[in-house]
């Protein structure tokens, strides 16, 4: 039996080994490579070296393939990190969305949802929270949350929040791959001292603004749903996802 | 129970294909990787020497072996690295600059 099991990870070993030698693609020669370093750690485990065999894993799978893989990635340039970037505007929104992340993660209200008032103690952004918006925001997010049906209304308003964040972020991907320029950009100085968002970098300051106000409403559940729920939402979708 | 001259004969085999990679490949990388399968079938064989004596001089010297291929890997492949950005291309033929 163990002299079977030999002879099988030996043939793997061996084969893994010609195929290192004869293919051509370097990046196929490190996933033999690969094969051939796990057959020969079973082969350690066979003669009952077992720390052998751990540390054949780790050091070689580990940590020598990985700057292999590396090494050979770096020599065979892609096109992929260079040129322009016609996503640019939904990659810097992902750092919008990670930054909402690690203010209030939305993990810890999950685990309460539903149990109850005592429960909203531990809430990251309760009534308390709707306080600190600008009046504006308060005015549209309305009356202070009461019970399970109240954190649902804001949940909804921060995935609307969301989703207005995913629309502009849209938009400014249009207006640079249509090859125009953002408006308000041309405007005469009077005009652009009276808007506080018509300076040259139109979008980011908003976008900055937003997202710290998003990030003080309590989150729930219904925000994954009212993200792909949100009609204005399937055009941002089809068209990075589609074309 | 396997004998220790199979383990023996694999570990040959092993560092055969690797003397044959480094003698055959152009590709310095690839070349690395086969010294990589050479130094494996050697840990092979201490492993199973070690088996045959009884003690486990053999698995100490394997972990010695592993840790000079890790640090042999990073110098090489920064070599590698700073040979490419020199020349533009990897070919090993090239790469006779220390020939008498």
């Amino acid at each position: 039996m163990a002299l079977v099991a030999f002879g099988i990870v030996a043939l793997i070993a061996v084969g893994s080994g010609i195929g290192l030698v004869v293919r051509r693609n370097p990046i196929h020669g490190a996933l033999f490579l690969v094969v051939n370093l796990a057959s020969v750690a079973i082969l350690y485990l066979q003669m009952r070296a077992e720390f052998l065999a751990l540390a054949q894993v780790i050091i070689y799978a580990g940590a020598i393939m990985v700057l292999f893989v590396f090494a050979i990635m770096v020599l065979i340039p892609g096109k992929e990190e260079t040129g322009p970037d016609p996503k640019r505007p939904v990659r810097l929104l992902a750092i919008a969305l990670a930054g909402l992340l690690l203010i209030d993660p939305p993990l810890h209200d999950l685990e309460h949802a539903g149990t109850g008032p005592a429960s909203r103690q531990h809430r990251g952004g309760g009534p308390a929270a709707l306080h600190r918006l600008p009046p504006a925001l308060r005015d549209r997010l309305g009356p202070a949350p009461r019970g399970h049906c109240g954190s649902v209304g804001t949940g909804q308003a921060k995935g609307v929040i969301i989703c207005r964040l995913m629309k502009k972020a849209h938009l400014r991907r249009r207006l640079s791959s249509e090859g125009g320029t953002p408006p308000f950009r041309n405007l005469p100085p009077s005009l652009r001292e009276r808007s506080p968002r018509s300076n040259g970098e139109c979008g980011c300051a908003s976008l900055r603004r937003t997202t710290a106000y998003a990030s003080v409403v309590p989150p729930f559940a219904a925000l994954h749903l009212d993200l792909f729920d949100q009609p204005e939402l399937t055009g941002v979708f089809h068209d990075s996802y589609g074309s | 129970m396997v004998p220790e001259s199979a383990y023996v004969a694999l570990s040959a085999v092993l560092f055969t294909t690797g003397v044959v990679g480094v003698l055959v490949r152009r590709n310095p990388l690839v070349i690395f990787m086969s010294i990589e399968l050479m130094l494996n079938a050697a840990n092979l064989a201490l492993v199973a020497f070690g088996q045959r004596h009884g003690n486990t001089d053999g698995q100490v010297l394997v972990l010695f072996v592993m840790t000079v291929a890790a640090a042999e890997v990073a110098v090489g492949l920064a070599i590698i690295l700073s040979i490419f950005r020199l020349r533009r291309r990897l070919n090993i033929d090239d790469l006779n600059l220390m020939r008498w």
